[in-house]
């Protein structure tokens, strides 16, 4: 560790790097509050556009916020975002803000849209995450060539736009039906019907492409209406109306009321379109125009720089950002100035999106003779991107700009807002395998690990895919293998994380209906979702298990001892108490349980399904859109179902507790009926705490029993795989049953004879609108899927808990992720990998990570042919995404105790802290200094270690 | 399938043969060094063991016990262990005690029985992990007083492509040595010349030596701890450098003595016999690494 803490410190590749680290680490200490956007500095967009559609307003935003970036008079003349450092080779800087801190933006919404965020829970504030970009594409074409793009069907559509308003124009002025074959008539008489018709074809073909969701019956309907057009054209009009009578008798045409409906609504279409490709313009060019000023001051720069060498740099910098991302990348540097340019502008407009597989994208610029020139560059982007970092956690609260809406979601998700202070929602996708099912890993992929083991960085979050061809043993595939074990190794932060392609590609593509392509191009973002590459939306849903087993066991109330509440917080069904009930034996127990697993499934399902169209009414996205796949094509936003593949992930935390729990009440209530029930769930609500002194000497028992005396997840013992396997099935049943739910509510339109009642169930849920289908076409669909952990959130989830099997007291925190409670495993690695074998992990496409954590002390000689073992264990067990960080209790220790005199405002403790700024752990979600975290949570790192250090 | 009796296992260790290995500890040993770090592995079933810092002084296990082993008063609880007679009913009832982690617990014995076949499961995940990296040790006490119960665990390891290592002072007669000698890949054989040796004990270990460099000496490292006042002697080194050439044996590492074995001692009620005992300097180890290296002998210290 002294190592570490020397001055001289090389980190990095070059020196270079290692100032330009020293430099972002110095900034990191201070206080950063006074470098933040206020409101104030912005022009109000919603109420100087209130006319314009939301989403063409938040892009004005996004232009608006870009260039108060690049504007030297705000910040009394010294912008800190608008500056370029010495020895910088990637240029713009991203505004501060995290997950946690929130974000500065200009207000784009309209003061009434405004006023009815207070019931949407949802604001112009909602941060955007989870999603991943392609930059392949931008690469390719350039911004401009998007663009052109836009140009182009702007034109087309404003040609349509007009086509349709004539038509309805006409279509409005016919008063009747019989008026309207009338007039087709005339028209045939001066020999225009036919061209009529044909406009009328071409808006119901439109209508279809753009729904293709209409019945069979509502579309021969109108293939009749065309038939009897065309047939009779050349008759007379009293033999259409006729022919239209006897056609009636069967089947109801349509009527020109329906024929103006069809033509609005499409012109409506229309108008978002153009609304579409109108803000993706705009976005596209306020980077473009970013990059510009970038361009500028680099060229200002070299002018009075001195030092020859800085300045040749600085003219360099200046030619690519005025060349780039306007236009197509042809070097590596342009590729990666290019990306972050993209990145930085969705980074500081609220979309904090990944940068997706970028081995994949950069190889084609990249060129081995001048690998070390590429390899310098690369840390340099990785800098930029983690350069918002902030370290003295007694700065925090002035740097909060969260708000009520700031929600990644359309449900609210309360947040461990502190230990989020430093998560930017960035991940970086290497290895695995291509589209084709070809191994991936190329010169990049080696590229990129090597940058995060030199510079130590924790964010971007590092992400390796393994599959199967990299396991063959093969001199090529122990090169990867052993390259990832030793920048976990030398990182020790959890870099990079481990996808396993075996178990996640079938998870999508078998068990979730992602094509299989599709599928083998999954990448991660946020904290640790699989998502696709730049193809999807994706959003999610958590609930808690421990709280679904409380309300199982008390007749669907929490078990509170707040006694005002009486049995408990009410939350689902009530079901009767195993606990008085003595004829429900632990068979019934389990199906019991089962309801109120379902009705947590059934309302992430619905709620994910109901609510999808309010994105678009707040949060629409058009500088993502412009690079997300389906976008451009349909022309609508991601949030107006323009995404070809739209993901949800149902997300439980606390399955280890459960398993904990649900094992040690059906050994010693059920089978060795050593307690009641009753008393179980009373030392659970008090905290295996009582006054009574015969009560409190039952309560130590039952906590000796269930803490000690147990099977816990992770030991591999016979009775908790049996009872995760169960978990596990009812579970993934739950969530295909509650899917089919939301769809025939939702998704569908609702079949013959069925609409009064599902338009009924609509209603009861508040949704008064059409079926998504009916809404988007028929290729709409929502790909649920089922994941499981907890991300950062295992103390707020585990507030709301009492005591369990595996807690001492009501609100301690609950087990990260899918990783076995601290404190509960007896034997070692080995063991709780192998309980994953039997799991079958492969249907859970939400993914499942487990967070390892192995001791420093025990990898002292052989680290990385240990980690690379651990890996290939994991792989051969079928885990599905793990961690690996490697912890040294001492140290923790003495930074804890450090962290704790900076919070009490000791300065010399502060500068002693410095040396230890590069300590990351593993937050469930993300890897975090250790030295930003909350103290309780900093405490519970120094335990972590697997096997439990003696 | 037969029983094995072990105290403690150790999941990833890299300094007991080679790679990164599980090591299995077994009770009994024929011998009383006292450097033993391990008191407590001594007899084929664990004492009572008390660690003074985990104990609360709650006097709970005062009143469960019929033998009056316990007292506690004024915040001290002292230990009466010749009266215990292993009921266990001090671990059930002490709030600071799992009769399955005795290394954590207030009170505790440190043993197990298990069948051979349940052993092998137990290990089996681990060895998994780490069959290509290293294998199973087994140590203790000392593994050849349960040779035949362990045999056929070493014999299932085998068959698994585990590689496997036995740690022995090698002490006993050879019998048990040859029925390990097939399902053994490694042998780590303590030779620490000291005063304190039985002249017989020196003699079997002398035939042992020979028997298992006549299988192949490749298969041998040497294990010397450096116990100040014991085996820190140049007649030693020279006995050690010896009988190695003999035998054409090429490795030897060397242990500092182990300072934190003091604690078992106590939580046996045992007087610590190295009390005082200064730890050997690492110039001290540098100078005997090089007594052997220039004897042309690999030499190691493993600390």
């Amino acid at each position: 560790m002294t190592k570490l803490i020397e001055e001289e410190t090389i980190v990095g590749s070059t020196y270079r790097i290692t100032e330009l680290i020293k430099a972002m680490e110095k900034r990191a200490w201070a206080d950063r509050s006074s470098e933040w956007f206020t409101k104030d500095m912005f022009k109000k967009i919603g109420i100087e556009h209130p006319d314009k559609p939301v989403i063409v307003r938040r892009a004005l935003a996004i232009d608006e916020i870009l260039k108060a970036m690049t504007n030297k008079n705000l910040f009394k003349g010294n912008n800190p975002h608008y500056q370029i450092r010495d020895g910088e080779l990637i240029v713009g800087v991203i505004t501060l803000g995290s997950l946690g801190l929130g974000k500065s933006f200009p207000i784009y919404l309209t003061p009434s849209e405004l006023d009815i965020t207070s019931v949407s829970t949802k604001s112009e504030m909602g941060l955007f995450g989870h999603d991943s970009v392609n930059y392949d594409v931008m690469l390719a074409l350039g911004l401009d060539g998007i663009i052109a793009d836009c140009n182009k069907e702007l034109s087309a559509t404003e040609h349509k736009i007009n086509h349709y308003d004539n038509l309805l124009n006409y279509c409005s002025k016919v008063e009747s039906d019989d008026t309207f074959l009338k007039e087709i008539h005339q028209l045939k008489s001066n020999g225009k019907a036919t061209a009529t018709i044909e406009s009328l074809k071409e808006i119901f073909e439109e209508h279809d492409e753009n729904k293709g969701n209409r019945t069979k019956a509502y579309d021969s309907n109108l293939k009749d209406l065309f038939e009897i057009l065309e047939t009779h054209i050349h008759t007379n009009f009293n033999d259409i109306s006729k022919a239209r009578k006897s056609k009636q008798e069967k089947t109801s045409l349509p009527h020109l009321k329906q024929i103006r409906e069809i033509i609005a609504e499409n012109t409506n279409i229309l108008h978002n379109r153009r609304d579409f490709y109108n803000s993706v313009k705009i976005s596209c060019q306020a980077v473009i125009d970013y990059a510009g000023q970038f361009s500028k001051l680099a060229k200002e720069m070299s002018l009075v720089e001195k030092d020859p060498i800085r300045k040749a740099e600085l003219i360099e910098i200046s030619g690519i950002c005025s060349k780039v991302p306007a236009k197509p990348a042809s070097t590596f540097y342009e590729a990666l100035q290019s990306i972050y340019f993209f990145h930085l502008a969705l980074h500081s407009s609220m979309s904090q999106l990944s940068l997706g597989r970028l081995d994949q994208v950069l190889q084609p610029y990249y060129k081995k003779e001048e690998h070390e020139k590429q390899q310098e560059l690369f840390e340099c982007f990785l800098i930029k991107c983690a350069e918002r970092l902030i370290l003295d956690s007694n700065t925090f609260i002035k740097q909060d700009h969260v708000d009520f809406g700031s929600n990644l979601l359309t449900i609210p998700v309360a947040l461990d807002q502190w230990s989020e202070s430093n998560e930017f929602l960035q991940n970086i996708i290497i290895g695995g395998q291509t589209r084709d099912g070809k191994n991936a890993v190329n010169d990049c992929t080696y590229l990129i690990l090597k940058a995060f083991q030199k510079t130590k960085l924790y964010t971007p979050t590092l992400n390796a895919r393994i599959y199967k061809e990299q396991m063959d043993g093969s001199k090529e595939s122990n090169k990867y293998l052993n390259a990832i074990a030793e920048c976990l190794y030398e990182t020790k932060n959890g870099m990079p994380v481990i996808g396993n392609d075996e178990v996640l590609v079938p998870a999508m593509h078998k068990f979730s209906g992602i094509p299989l392509e599709e599928a083998r191009d999954y990448v991660i973002d946020g904290c640790w979702e699989p998502l696709l590459n730049g193809s999807c939306d994706w959003t999610f849903r958590m609930f808690n298990m421990l709280t679904a087993l409380e309300c199982a066991l008390n007749g669907g109330a929490t078990l509170s001892s707040n006694p005002i509440l009486l049995r408990g917080q009410k939350l689902t069904y009530e079901t009767p108490l195993p606990a008085v009930d003595t004829s429900i034996d632990f068979e019934e127990f389990k199906n019991i349980f089962k309801k109120h697993i379902k009705f947590f499934t059934d309302n992430s399902a619905l709620s994910i399904h109901m609510l999808y169209l309010v994105d678009q009414a707040v949060n629409p996205d058009p500088l993502y859109s412009a690079l997300l796949k389906g976008c451009m094509k349909t022309g609508r936003d991601k949030t107006w179902g323009g995404a070809d593949y739209k993901l949800a992930g149902i997300i439980p935390a606390a399955v280890p507790d459960t398993v904990n729990t649900l094992t040690a009440i059906k050994k010693w209530v059920y089978d060795k009926k050593e307690f009641e029930l009753a008393d179980v769930l009373d030392a659970f609500r008090s905290s295996y705490i009582s006054s009574n002194k015969v009560q409190q000497e039952k309560f130590n028992r039952i906590k000796l029993k269930f803490q000690t005396d147990s099977p816990k997840f992770g030991n591999n013992d016979k009775e908790s795989v049996d009872m995760m396997q169960w978990l596990l099935n009812t579970f993934y049943d739950c969530v295909k049953t509650s899917q089919a739910l939301a769809q025939e509510v939702f998704l569908y339109p609702p079949k013959k004879g069925d609409e009064e009642r599902i338009k009924s169930l609509r209603a009861l849920a508040g949704y008064a609108g059409k079926s998504l289908k009916e809404e988007f076409g028929d290729n709409f669909m929502i790909h649920i899927t089922a994941g499981m952990g907890t991300f950062e959130l295992f103390d707020i989830f585990g507030g709301g808990n009492a005591a369990s099997a595996d807690r001492n007291k009501a609100g301690d925190p609950i087990a990260r992720n899918f990783a076995p409670m601290v404190g509960t495993t007896k034997f070692s690695i080995g063991h709780l990998l192998s309980s994953f074998k039997t799991l079958g992990l492969n249907r859970f496409a939400g993914g499942v990570i487990t967070d390892l954590c192995l001791e420093e002390r025990d990898l002292e000689k052989n680290g990385p042919e240990i980690i690379k073992s651990v890996i290939q264990n994991f792989m051969l067990n079928e885990g599905n995404m793990m961690t690996i960080t490697i912890s040294d209790k001492k140290l923790l220790g003495l930074i804890y105790d450090l962290c704790e005199k900076n919070r009490n405002g000791d300065p010399e403790a502060k500068k002693e802290l410095k040396k230890y700024e590069h300590v990351s752990v593993r937050v469930g979600g993300f890897q975090m200094p250790y030295v930003t975290l909350p103290p309780a949570m900093q405490k519970s790192y120094i335990d972590r270690p697997m096997p439990p250090v003696g | 399938m037969k029983i094995l009796k072990y105290f403690d296992i150790s999941w990833f260790s890299s300094v007991d043969g080679p790679g990164t290995r599980v090591v299995l500890y077994l009770l009994g040993c024929n011998l009383r060094c006292p450097w033993c770090h391990s008191p407590h592995s001594w007899e084929s079933s664990s004492p009572l063991l008390y660690f003074e810092s985990r104990c609360t002084k709650c006097g709970e296990c005062v009143d469960i016990c019929p033998n009056g082993v316990h007292e506690v008063s004024n915040g001290v609880h002292l230990v009466n262990h010749s009266q215990c007679n292993h009921c266990g009913a001090c671990i059930e009832i002490c709030p600071s005690s799992d009769i399955n982690k005795w290394n954590t617990s207030a009170l505790g014995f440190a043993g197990k029985d298990i069948e051979v076949s349940e052993l092998y499961q137990l290990l089996k995940p681990q060895l998994d992990l780490l069959k290509h990296i290293g294998g199973l040790t087994v140590s203790g006490g000392d593994p050849l007083v349960q040779s035949k119960a362990l045999a056929e665990l070493l014999k299932i390891c085998t068959a698994d492509g585990i590689h496997t290592t036995v740690e022995t002072s090698a002490t006993l007669n050879k019998k048990h040595i040859e029925e390990l000698l097939p399902y053994v890949n490694h042998w780590l054989i303590g030779l620490r010349p000291s005063r304190t040796d039985k002249v017989e004990d020196w003699k079997q270990l002398l035939s042992n030596i020979q028997l298992l460099a006549a299988h192949n000496p490749n298969q041998i490292t040497i294990r010397t701890p450096i116990i100040p006042g014991y085996t820190d002697t140049q007649i030693g080194y020279d006995m050690i450098i010896e009988v190695m050439r003999a035998n054409g044996i090429k490795s030897i590492e060397i242990l500092p003595y182990n300072p934190y074995s003091e604690n078992y001692y106590k939580a046996m009620g045992l007087k610590y016999p190295l009390e005082g005992i200064q730890l050997p300097s690492n110039e001290e180890l540098i100078g005997i690494k090089g007594v052997f290296t220039s004897a042309g002998i690999n030499a190691k210290i493993i600390a």
